[in-house]
């Protein structure tokens, strides 16, 4: 009985000890505020013309109501360059492990890098394949949802963080 | 012999267990909620309101006439226990939000719909209104 005993508090223990060790998941710097001000904040609703934001995040994902709405989805990836097979499965590695270990230091350390010299990348229909590896280790998500006037100006938008 | 007695206790000695749990999400697209969708009311929400609610959607359809948004959550986990050996995975219930518009881009119907043996994104016919019998007579 007192082994039996001696097991469980063993046990709750190590539980305990884990815990402290688990680092908190820094979402400061995906979060919508930030991701806003970072790469977005030239979007002002009545001023904004539809030809600078195509001009800054290209053609959009997706057009409604003969094209007075555009939608966006962007990804928060590295900037510049294509990731390699290797930098993919790299990535993957990490951030499987980060969540199943629930130590995020590797996560936090990325969306820190990425903070800096990240980019918000337009998904397109015609980047898909082209962009495969970036599309499936974006750290993060969002839909840019922009409504423009019959002059072209934007009228209203909406920005969020869809994933993860 | 010893084959196969090693053989059935490999056999007896692995089982496979389906955990049930709350749903919950652990990765993927932020779900839809009640509390999300609220706004949406029937004849009367415009595709813009949509749009700006919700965000762009994962799937077009029927020239803008079908929006559907598509979301997973963990409904059980499975556990796999070989010999020596063994395994534990989320199982994923796929959720569709489709939202039907009217040729005013007002909504005309919308409705969650969720299948764990499903991934499939569900047809646009599922969600056609039932077809009336032209030789019924007017209601």
């Amino acid at each position: 009985m007192i082994c039996l005993r001696s097991v469980f508090l063993l046990f709750i223990m190590s539980l305990s000890l884990m815990a402290c060790a688990a680092d908190t998941l820094n979402e400061s710097f995906v979060s919508e505020p930030y991701v806003r001000e970072r790469w977005l904040s030239y979007l002002e609703d009545g001023k904004t013309k539809r030809e600078e934001i195509t001009r800054r995040l290209g053609e959009p994902t997706s057009s409604f109501q003969n094209n007075t709405i555009l939608g966006y989805r962007l990804i928060l990836v590295e900037e510049g360059r294509d990731l390699s097979e290797k930098e993919y499965q790299n990535v993957l590695i990490n951030v499987e492990s980060a969540y199943l270990g629930r130590y995020y230091g590797w996560v936090n350390d990325r969306r820190k890098q990425l903070s800096e010299k990240g980019t918000l990348f337009t998904i397109r229909e015609q980047n898909r394949e082209d962009k495969l590896l970036e599309i499936l280790s974006r750290e993060a998500e969002y839909s840019l949802v922009l409504v423009f006037d019959n002059q072209g100006t934007l009228t209203t938008h909406d920005f969020r963080r869809i994933m993860p | 012999m010893k084959i196969l007695i090693a053989f059935l206790l490999i056999l007896f000695a692995s089982a496979c267990m389906v955990i049930p749990t709350p749903e919950h999400r652990i990765a993927g697209r932020v779900p839809f909620d009640d509390e999300k969708t609220s706004f949406m009311v029937k004849d009367t929400t415009s595709k813009e309101e949509v749009l700006l609610n919700l965000g762009e959607p994962d799937l077009v359809l029927n020239r803008e006439r079908i929006f559907v948004y598509r979301w997973e959550m963990v409904a059980a986990y499975f556990v796999i226990g070989g010999y020596g050996a063994g395994a534990v995975g989320p199982i994923q219930r796929p959720h569709f939000l489709i939202i039907e518009f009217n040729d005013k881009n007002i909504i005309r119907r919308h409705e969650v719909q969720a299948s764990v043996f499903s991934s499939a994104t569900p047809s646009v016919e599922t969600f056609k209104k039932p077809q009336q019998d032209p030789s019924a007579p007017p209601s």
